[in-house]
């Protein structure tokens, strides 16, 4: 198993996953973007942002997906018809981003647990806020990449402590 | 003669994971019912006795291994296949799903036509799926589970 204190870059782990869960679900691309391009807020309605927590033996974490509305009625969209009705179409934006969030997450997991780092994924927690700030000091390992898809914005934040 | 169209319980807390399975088989005939989790799976199933239940393993309330283990201590139930859906590719949650007698699993992201043959080793779905389920070969590292 490798030590806790080695090093480990999440930006590729990152960027795989989620490239595979747009691609594989959606058939959609995502192109890497400064996090300087990535707005407070997207337009007039707040983040959609999900987390999943990562919880090991000798460590701790969480996966942040930060999403725009936008973009969620777009995959949406792409998976059938959607409700009419408003407050069902806020929730499909909100399942839709756990569920995203969750495969991502089990992605990184996978991932993590190929390099020796074993973490069981909790179900995602979906809010509506501000971006996602940046890590702290208290992260061991982190990661904070911007991309866009279909002209919407999105972040993936991993933290690991 | 007519046969009973095949029934299929999805089991997830993602509403979005059982809208894109419903629009997977209902069109290939299938009656699909659903449950949000794995203790409502449990009432659904014992209901409708699907033919098949398709099911996530991390879900609030009662996850999929638990409601696995629940229905293969119901004699009515104990020979219910079972895909197991999950968004982890651990060995050890893969080990765990062949302990319990998963069919089979497969991993989140998922393609359609790996999923797709998947259940057509198990029920017959409509022309679509037979015709896909000849041309696509599962990825290479899911698989059918042992026989437990």
């Amino acid at each position: 198993m490798t030590p806790m204190n080695s090093s480990l870059d999440l930006d590729p782990i990152a960027a795989e996953a989620l490239r595979d869960v747009f691609t594989t679900r959606f058939e959609r691309h995502l192109v890497p973007v400064s996090l300087d391009e990535i707005p407070e807020a997207p337009g007039d309605a707040p983040w959609l942002i999900s987390t999943v927590n990562l919880e090991g033996s000798q460590a701790r974490g969480s996966v942040h997906l930060q999403v725009s509305e936008s973009l969620m009625d777009l995959l949406n969209m792409s998976l059938g018809d959607c409700s009419n009705d408003p407050s069902e179409r806020e929730s499909e934006r909100a399942d839709l981003a756990g569920e995203l969030c969750n495969m991502v997450a089990g992605r990184i997991g996978t991932s993590l647990a190929a390099a020796g780092h074993l973490f069981t994924l909790s179900t995602p927690d979906v809010y509506r806020g501000r971006a996602l700030e940046t890590g702290t000091d208290a992260d061991k390992w982190g990661s904070r990449t911007g991309w866009t898809c279909a002209g919407g914005t999105l972040t993936l934040k991993i933290s690991i402590q | 003669m007519t046969s009973c169209p095949p029934k299929i319980l999805t089991v997830d807390d993602s509403k979005t994971v059982r809208r894109i399975l419903a629009g997977l088989f209902v069109p290939l005939g299938c009656v699909i019912c659903e449950a949000a989790n794995g203790e409502q799976g449990l009432a659904v199933a014992a209901l409708e006795k699907p033919d098949l239940i398709i099911l996530d393993y991390n879900m609030p309330v009662m996850d999929g291994l638990t409601m696995l283990q629940r229905l293969r201590e119901d004699a009515a139930m104990r020979h219910t296949p079972v895909i197991l859906l999950t968004a982890e590719a651990g060995a050890k949650n893969i080990a765990a799903a062949a302990r319990l007698g998963a069919r089979d699993y497969i991993v989140k992201p998922f393609q359609d036509e790996v999923l797709l043959a998947k259940v057509a080793r198990i029920i017959t779905l409509g022309p679509r799926s037979t015709i896909q389920a000849a041309n696509e070969q599962p990825e290479a590292s899911e698989g059918p589970l042992p026989t437990p």
